[in-house]
């Protein structure tokens, strides 16, 4: 397939997507830097990979079954201990819906 | 005696305990100074933690009278700053982590502390362990100790210059396309990426997750044994940690490797690899040839697609793993947002470096729809042919020996204008990762003062077969021996 230039717009597209901010200047950036780094991967174009299944894992991984057995978790103090803001032994967020 | 303790391997230190030569406080002190003496030009560590490290040392001497009832008791090492210690910042070298104090430790950090391990502090690294040079810490460059002008490779390139200048005995490293092995190449130690699921990951701050492994990163082959042999293990806590019976890898170094059938993908030599480097690795053939192996140049035609592969992957499952760091529950936050949303987006802003913000948009895009069949999917099922063409040559080979890097290490600031540049230093390391095999990286030479590496790769779970390999090639060179002068 032909590959095309990531835009101004499409880094915008994609950074939003992400909820990644960037400057101006890291859109520009981006714009050529990844238009460059894509065009490398063209080289798979020449792999033929009709009727190979994708590798999600490299070592082929079961599903891991163990026995329900409840056991001791982190105390809620340790887990809040780096939460930016928290409230009550609950993380604090801002509003949601507004 | 003339070889300062510094110097010393794990096992030498060892025997000096043993022998009640040395106290464990003047094994840990003597790292604290060497730290303290070397730190101002190497800035090997985010973080030392000297007075912990000094206290546990003193109460083995109360405690144990002297003599060390494990292979690492006492023994001082560092870990790169990806592995999360319990009460010890982990920052992975980001912004985003520059506070996070983990309320738990890594599975490593817990096997080796019950081995009487004594952590004198964290490694520096490239941020999330994107990068191959350790420039992209958040905080400061790491310098090589063969010359501080240059990079100590990356991304695990604070210890990998740690081990190397005597500032611990050894480090753990994660490898996820050569962050173990490349920087072990540049500094002139042994770095080993051990099977995909040999040594659990829970813990270590997660990257490409079908990709990273946690390894040694040692001064010889038996050190980078005698750790292997301590960090493997199924976890429940790693659903992906292999169940299997441990080789007892430290006691299988015999040297001996008459018969031992070893590959040279010619592929690997045809990637722009330094003149030094090719002469380098086809003289250290020749000492294979004279302990009795067979040495045959063979094809990997898939080669040239890994590094297309390992860069449509790795960023696409960074991308996904990365999300987690959102303001909310910990690290780096903006306060000043008007709306959760603006919140979200400043945070990733002012948290991520560069290099991070690339692979998290390359990814992003990679797994957008429109682009996830032609990227993502593409990249899976070749992927699948590349293992595929790894496991055919090892039904003839026992191991695989290559360079490590295509080039010796690079003056700071040399290729960080250009990222394809920088991708390519892994070219030589990403398959092993793409496959999920063990390789490790040993000193084979040198070139104009800096090392060479050697890269030697095996089946899944043949690391008695790389090691002895590696082990043997040791008993007959002295590049392991070479230590910088700092």
């Amino acid at each position: 397939m032909t590959i095309p230039k990531i835009s101004k717009e499409e880094v915008q597209n994609i950074a939003l997507v992400y909820r990644l901010g960037l400057s101006p200047e890291d859109v520009s950036r981006l714009s050529s830097e990844l238009s460059n780094i894509l065009d490398q991967f063209r080289v798979l174009d020449n792999v033929d990979t009709s009727g190979v299944n994708p590798t999600g894992h490299s070592v082929s991984a079961n599903g891991v079954m163990r026995e329900d057995e409840p056991s001791q978790s982190l105390p809620v103090n340790k887990i809040l201990q780096n939460a930016p803001s928290a409230e009550n032994g609950y993380f604090k967020v801002r509003p949601v819906l507004e | 005696m003339t070889t300062p303790l510094y110097e010393l391997t794990i096992h030498e230190a060892k025997e000096l305990l043993d022998n009640q030569m040395v106290s464990f406080e003047d094994l840990t002190s003597t790292i604290l100074d060497r730290i303290k003496q070397v730190e101002p030009s190497v800035k090997s560590f985010v973080t030392v933690t000297g007075d912990l490290a000094l206290e546990e040392a003193k109460s083995f001497d109360q405690n144990l009278g002297g003599s060390p009832s494990s292979n690492l008791q006492g023994i001082p090492f560092q870990l790169k700053d990806n592995i999360c210690t319990q009460d010890i910042l982990t920052t992975c070298s980001s912004h985003m982590l520059s506070e996070f104090i983990p309320p738990y430790n890594a599975t490593v950090v817990e096997k080796l502390k019950q081995s009487g391990g004594i952590i004198v502090g964290k490694g520096n690294m490239d941020e999330f362990a994107m990068g191959s040079s350790t420039e992209n810490s958040a905080f400061h460059p790491t310098h090589n100790p063969w010359d501080l002008k240059r990079v100590p490779g990356g991304s695990s390139g604070g210890p990998a210059a740690a081990v190397a200048s005597g500032e611990c005995f050894y480090s753990l490293g994660s490898d996820t396309g050569g962050s173990i092995r490349q920087p072990a190449s540049l500094c002139g130690v042994v770095g080993l990426k051990p099977t995909y699921g040999l040594v659990s990951r829970y813990g270590l701050v997660a990257f490409a997750s079908s990709l990273d492994q946690i390894g040694p990163i040692t001064k010889d082959v038996r050190d980078c044994s005698i750790v292997l042999d301590t960090i493997v293990g199924h976890d429940p806590m790693d659903s992906t940690s292999i169940e299997r019976v441990s080789d007892c890898y430290s006691k299988s170094l015999t040297g001996d490797i008459k018969g031992l059938k070893i590959g040279v993908p010619k592929e690997y030599f045809e990637v722009g690899v330094d003149s030094d480097i090719l002469d380098c690795i086809k003289e250290s053939l020749l000492v294979f040839e004279k302990l009795g192996a067979t040495v045959s140049e063979i094809s990997l035609p898939l080669t040239k697609y890994a590094l297309a592969v390992y860069y449509i992957l790795a960023p696409s499952e960074a991308s996904a793993n990365l999300s987690r760091y959102d303001g909310v529950k910990y690290g780096y936050s903006y306060r000043d947002a008007d709306s959760i949303w603006d919140a979200m987006e400043k945070t990733r802003q002012n948290g991520f470096g560069s290099e991070v913000s690339r692979r998290i948009m390359l990814g992003t895009y990679a797994l957008s729809a429109g682009y996830y069949d032609a990227y993502y999917v593409k990249a899976q099922k070749v992927r699948t042919m590349i293992r595929a063409e790894f496991s055919s040559v090892f039904n003839d080979y026992d191991v695989l020996i290559t360079p490590t890097s295509p080039s010796t290490a690079f003056l700071i600031g040399e290729k960080t204008e250009d990222p394809l540049q920088m991708y390519l230093n892994d070219i030589c390391t990403i398959p092993a990762n793409i496959a999920g095999i063990p390789a490790i990286s040993i000193p084979a030479g040198f070139s104009n003062g800096l090392p060479i590496g050697m890269q030697i790769m095996g089946s899944y779970f043949s690391e008695n077969t790389i090691l002895n390999a590696a082990y043997a090639f040791e008993q007959v060179t002295d590049w392991h021996k070479m230590r910088p002068s700092l």
